[in-house]
């Protein structure tokens, strides 16, 4: 997963989602936004690890498989936390290390090291479930820092100790969320800037990155959320030395399912399995993979 | 339009009105609901809780909830019920009532009247008055949510032992940490 889809990850787990029944309203806490906090929380720390591997890509508009010997796996432990500054915002902070095991051309190597930290920030308007009429309406906001390395730097034949974008980005958005009895609906939509790089003696810069966020999530028992959630992300074209590069914008959709267990009052767990769809014009020029990530929480 | 502005602008303040913020005139709000001012003077400190009937965290607490009013009824407490959600219905909430077992009534308040005139916004929420209709003790049953623990400060109880033995509150108001009321 690139850098910036993880900042809107971030700003995505801030933007979801405990229903009695439980409250539907704070769902999102507890399946697809993990990283939020719920209404009468203050603070959290979380560890979520991620394993992927990819199948694929997007040449074009067209999907082909990962050629014959080609493999790739990625592996990722994020430390997050987030606290409540006052009233209805919250910030939260993700500190990532990333490995990759790569195999291609006959060669084959691992690295990793730490990724871009990412920073969020939610203010909710109003919160779902406290109003039939007028939704859950919160603004967000997130940057990245370039802690890690970028491809550019990477030493490894294979860039395997690339780990992050090598560039600063900037990420807003709003996000929608209603309960409707056990159900509860969320819409995210979110931009990133990306600032430009020095690469050698060119200046590059990755083109303006949007992305649309939907999750559906309904509550089994009080404790218990399962939820569906599709995200499409698309990048403009990029770069470099200021002349746009045609056709170099990517995109990517994402579908995952995901289920929260609130199993005490300050713990959570949440599981996420998700894929890129490999389908002919919902990505572009974007590798093509699926995981897992498994999340525990501790809430104050 | 404006009925759907003006409740969005409140929204988006973060203004609840009502006695959320503190206990400015709690006589002259009590004195707004006639069902209230008539049960006021029957106890010592009647205990005004907003109700959810969906809530996990309500539903975690009832069973607290009817050992205590059972158990300080005899010192004169009583227990009052709001059930202030949209939802609300005098046949909805007697059924509710009947199922969870409460001695004491649900009044139906489905415009939010009593929730916006003692700023609660979630159910567990609880008030402490007195015959007067001064607020003695504001906040949460205690300090669980939806999964009850041996180690709960109670405070709604030590508010109430503290106030029928003639003494203060050990605290004045405390969170309320059940859902949020879907107006």
């Amino acid at each position: 997963m690139s850098r910036a889809s993880a900042l809107l990850a971030l700003v995505g787990l801030l933007a979801g989602a405990r229903a009695a029944r439980g409250q539907a309203c704070c769902a999102g806490a507890t399946a697809f936004a993990p990283a939020r906090l719920a209404i009468h929380e203050d603070a959290l720390v979380g560890v979520m690890v991620r394993a992927q591997g990819m199948y694929g890509s997007f040449h074009g508009n067209h999907f082909a498989g990962s050629p014959p010997g080609d493999d790739e796996a990625d592996f990722e432990q994020d430390l997050i936390a987030a606290v409540r500054l006052w009233g209805r915002l919250q910030l939260a902070a993700t500190l990532p290390l990333v490995e990759t095991w790569r195999r291609a051309g006959g060669l084959s190597e691992g690295g990793g090291g730490l990724g871009d930290a990412q920073f969020a920030a939610r203010y909710d308007f109003t919160l779902a479930g406290g109003s039939r009429k007028i939704p859950g309406i919160a603004a967000l906001a997130g940057v990245t820092v370039p802690s890690g390395k970028a491809s550019s730097d990477a030493g490894s034949p294979l860039a395997t100790d690339a780990t992050g974008t090598g560039a600063f980005q900037a990420a807003g958005g709003l996000a929608l969320e209603q309960a409707f009895g056990a159900f509860l609906v969320n819409l995210t939509g979110g931009i990133t800037w990306r600032a430009p790089v020095r690469v050698g003696n060119l200046d590059t810069q990755q083109g303006l990155l949007w992305s649309l966020f939907a999750a559906l999530a309904y509550t089994i028992t009080d404790d218990l959320v399962v939820a569906l959630t599709a995200a499409y992300t698309a990048e403009l074209d990029a770069r470099v030395d200021g002349v746009t590069q045609a056709d170099s914008g990517r995109s990517w959709t994402r579908l995952a399912v995901a289920v929260g267990w609130a199993f005490h009052d300050d713990w959570r767990l949440q599981a996420t399995v998700y894929s890129d769809l490999p389908v002919a014009y919902l990505g572009r020029n974007m590798d093509v993979g699926g995981g897992a990530t498994l999340m525990v929480v501790r809430t104050w | 339009m404006v009925r759907l502005l003006a409740p969005l602008a409140l929204a988006l303040l973060g203004c609840g009105g009502g006695l959320g913020a503190g206990a400015r005139d709690a006589r002259t709000v009590a004195r707004r609901f006639p069902a209230l001012v008539e049960a006021l003077p029957r106890a010592r400190f009647t205990v005004l809780e907003f109700f959810s009937s969906r809530c996990t965290c309500q539903k975690a607490h009832d069973e607290r909830l009817r050992r205590l009013a059972s158990e300080l009824a005899p010192r004169g407490v009583q227990v009052i019920a709001v059930d202030s959600e949209a939802t609300a219905g005098p046949a909805k909430d007697e059924a509710e009532r009947a199922r969870r077992g409460y001695a004491w009534p649900i009044v139906s308040d489905p415009r939010g009247e009593w929730a916006d005139a003692f700023g609660a916004e979630f159910g567990t929420f609880v008030l402490v008055l007195d015959p007067t209709g001064a607020v003695r003790y504001r906040g949460g049953i205690d300090s669980d949510r939806a999964h009850l623990s041996d180690g709960a400060t109670p405070w709604l109880r030590d508010a109430l032992v503290a106030l029928v033995e003639g003494r203060e509150p050990p605290l004045g108001e405390t969170r309320a940490l059940g859902c949020l009321l879907e107006r």
